[in-house]
């Protein structure tokens, strides 16, 4: 479809000045109209033919920051947090949220409410139930199982007790039709495993092995019978320095035999923890070194999901080590997802890692910096012009970088 | 008892309106506490949504204190669902409410609940009501006086009048009291159905209505208020006015900006909001105008008492704000009397008449002229 320049700028004029008053709206605590501003907002983008589907995923992208950045100086308030305010504000967010269609997105927005309410005192029970088996309900509809188990026994932790409902039932079944396919050996370590990232993940207490046998306590007398042999097994595991290294290669043997049975999506677990530990008794770099190994093996496999995971948690432990500001190695770390997504075609994880490419790619403020910066333009316009429409910045941005540097 | 030398004993005003809640020291000049009687209840969102339950229970579960008061709720009146207690009847907020501002005074602990208490209270308040509000005083509170004073008789003292008619426009009321020689008659006075939330409401139907066909517009009682206490006026002959407009006259057209940033033009919608007061069926009510009701009332009396009374037709409440109210209601009240005393035909409007009632009770305070006091029977000092 043809259109104008003229009216694109319009469009894209309109659309930033009703994003900075709807961001005023926001910071005068005027949630009712703010949302109706974003709504409407969302829905013209939506409507608007001529805008490319990756174009429109962006400026959703923005209405979505500019909740996110409300929601944030809420909770970094000096004085005490205006909760009202937060509440309102979560909803809507989580509203909005919910009509895009990307649970991904819904997902980690919710997991980092979750983790200010875990390190809350005096959490209400009630409240905190009605919280995540609301999520799990979601959960449950894109059948992401795994997380629905994490959400039960995190629930079971929080409350102390079991909330027997559908939803524990339901999470235990599967729980035991994974256990079961296991060979005797692995299935207690799969479950210690499985445990032990939920507080890792979460953060929630400083000796995840504390947090196992926690959880085993309090889900004693709630375990079906075809698990509670290999959860009184699992009393019997313990992860050391000195025994690790036996540990990980039977964890080695159970990605390679989870992802011979098909049940894949169980492998990020066991990397992740793996990582961990690694981390506790060697070191950052080789437990970095240890987790990329696994990246080839899923692409030969083809788990490109599993592997955008692994990226995606690479990502999260880069932030956490390097400052704010222009940072090559998260740079680069997508560089490499994007060109691994170019050599298999996968078009959907070559999209997302773009888009975090583009996050992480902010203004240079050296000479090093432009190099890199101009760099990684040029292999982006690389990546885009194999699968995508190309915009006339990162043309120029490429013929810089070849005129200057090449 | 009501030459206490402690400032901090002196009796308290107390003005229950269904719109402004008015507390304060009798001999002042106004109210230290005039805040909105609304009042939110902290979980109660105007949002209501079920992508993700249970946010409301898990920070105020554990807390007993959910309600926010007067200004603090309408800070959040675009979040919370703001609530009018009086309108509702709801006495537990009341107290509630008379509590929190209470404590806004400054009162020294020991000097708390030792004031004795007026309350002005309009002729309709029924037995029922007065006893509830005894109880609250009383019972709950625990103090030693109270006073129940007829709002049109302080207003009539703030004017230092003693004849006259009161026309008080409030929110939820709009009534009207006359007051001969100090001495009223139960038969003249009347509760006139149409009142600011009448109005509010009929022009938030005149806007939706009317522009809706080309836009749609977002407007909720609370805007809708806003804007009419802003704009709103009343012309001496709508009709005319209408014609005016629509051949060209620019004079009433005014722009609202709404926080979104979208727009919307008003014109008839400023004058003919006020309408329904002077043509109730407007609104599908049947009962009498504005001015047909103060003249059925003032001539309840003898006709040798008109020429006293109506010199003295005395306009309070928020809702007689309205510009231009005076002038309409001087023009029709005009036709309804002989030319012999339509000269002597008056309407007062003064300035401050929103906190009138609460004034005039300071006043007769000060004058030493309040009624006699109702003791508590089981006051503990």
């Amino acid at each position: 479809m043809k259109v104008s320049i003229d009216v694109k700028n319009q469009f894209l004029k309109d659309f930033q000045d009703k994003i900075l008053q709807g961001r005023q709206l926001l910071q005068k605590a005027n949630h009712q109209w703010a949302s109706r501003l974003f709504n409407n907002l969302y829905f013209e983008i939506e409507k608007t033919d001529w805008i490319l589907p990756q174009k429109k995923r962006q400026l959703i992208m923005v209405i979505t920051n500019s909740w996110w950045i409300y929601l944030n100086s809420l909770t970094k308030q000096k004085a005490s947090i205006d909760f009202i305010r937060l509440i309102d504000a979560y909803k809507r967010f989580f509203s909005f949220l919910s009509q895009l269609d990307e649970f991904d997105l819904f997902n980690n927005f919710w997991t980092e409410l979750l983790k200010i309410f875990i390190k809350a005192d005096n959490l209400n029970v009630e409240g905190i139930t009605k919280f995540i088996n609301s999520f799990c309900l979601k959960v449950k509809d894109q059948e992401n199982y795994l997380t629905l188990i994490e959400l039960q026994i995190l629930l079971a932790y929080l409350r102390k007790t079991v909330f027997p409902s559908e939803l524990f039932n339901f999470s235990l079944k599967f729980l035991g039709e994974i256990v079961y396919k296991l060979e005797p050996s692995k299935k207690a370590l799969l479950l210690f495993v499985f445990l032990e990232n939920i507080n890792i993940k979460n953060q929630i207490i400083e000796d995840s092995q504390e947090f196992v046998q926690s959880v085993n306590k309090i889900l004693a007398n709630r375990i079906p019978p075809f698990l509670r042999e290999d959860f009184s097994d699992m009393r019997k595991i313990t992860v050391n320095k000195l025994n690790f290294k036996y540990t990980l290669s039977d964890l080695e043997e159970l990605i390679y035999y989870l992802n011979n049975i098909g049940e894949f999506s169980w492998i990020i677990i066991i990397i992740r923890y793996i990582f961990a530990k690694l981390n506790e008794f060697e070191n950052f770099q080789v437990a970095l070194n240890y987790i990329r190994k696994f990246i080839d093996f899923l692409i030969s496999r083809n788990r490109f999901a599993i592997v955008y995971e692994i990226y995606d948690f690479l990502e999260d432990i880069f932030m956490y080590k390097t400052e704010l500001g222009y940072d090559d190695a998260l740079i680069e770390l997508w560089v490499d997802a994007c060109k691994k997504f170019v050599d298999i075609k996968d078009e959907k994880y070559l999209l997302l890692s773009m888009e975090k490419l583009n996050n992480h790619l902010r203004n240079p403020q050296s000479p090093i910096q432009l190099y890199h910066y101009f760099y990684t333009c040029n292999y982006i316009w690389q990546f885009k012009s194999r699968f995508f429409t190309l915009e006339s910045d990162d043309f120029w941005k490429m013929l810089f970088y070849r005129a200057f540097y090449e | 008892m009501l030459t206490v030398e402690n400032k901090q004993l002196r009796p308290l005003i107390l003005d229950i309106g269904n719109c402004n809640f008015r507390l304060g020291w009798a001999g002042s000049d106004l109210p230290e506490i005039i805040v909105p009687s609304v009042y939110a209840d902290a979980t109660d969102n105007i949002f209501d949504s079920d992508v993700i339950d249970g946010l409301e229970d898990l920070f105020f579960g554990n807390t007993t204190e959910r309600h926010l008061y007067g200004i603090e709720a309408l800070n959040y009146q675009n979040i919370l669902k703001i609530h009018e207690f009086k309108k509702e009847n709801n006495y537990y907020i009341l107290s509630k409410f008379f509590h929190h501002y209470y404590q806004k005074l400054d009162i020294l602990p020991e000097n708390q609940f030792k004031q004795p208490i007026i309350i002005i209270t309009p002729f309709f308040t029924t037995e029922l009501e007065k006893t509830k509000l005894e109880q609250i005083f009383f019972q709950d509170f625990n103090f030693p006086y109270l006073l129940f004073l007829p709002e049109s008789q302080a207003i009539m003292h703030a004017l230092q009048k003693e004849t006259g008619v009161v026309v008080n426009m409030g929110d939820f009321h709009t009534y009207i009291s006359t007051i001969f020689h100090g001495f009223t008659n139960i038969m003249a006075r009347d509760l006139f159905p149409i009142s600011g939330k009448d109005l509010t409401n009929h022009f938030l139907n005149m806007v939706l209505t009317n522009k809706s066909s080309s836009r749609k517009y977002y407007l909720d009682k609370w805007l809708a208020k806003e804007i009419k206490e802003k704009t709103a006026l009343i012309v001496l002959n709508s009709e005319e006015e209408k014609k005016n407009i629509k051949e060209g006259l620019t004079n009433y057209d005014q722009i609202i900006n709404f926080p979104d940033g979208s727009s919307l033009k008003i014109n008839t919608e400023r004058f003919m909001l006020s309408e329904p007061m002077f043509d109730p069926r407007l609104i599908h009510i049947d009962y009498l105008g504005l001015d047909e009701a103060i003249v059925k009332v003032i001539k309840s009396w003898d006709r040798e008492s008109w020429e006293e009374i109506i010199p003295n037709i005395i306009l309070a409440g928020g809702g007689s704000l309205i510009p231009g109210l005076k002038e309409r209601l001087k023009l029709e009240l005009t036709k309804h009397f002989s030319d012999k005393i339509r000269d002597k035909l008056n309407i007062i409007a003064p300035s401050g008449r929103e906190n009138m009632a609460w004034i005039g009770a300071s006043i007769l305070y000060s004058k030493n002229k309040l009624p006699d006091w109702k003791p508590n029977p089981e006051y503990k000092g």
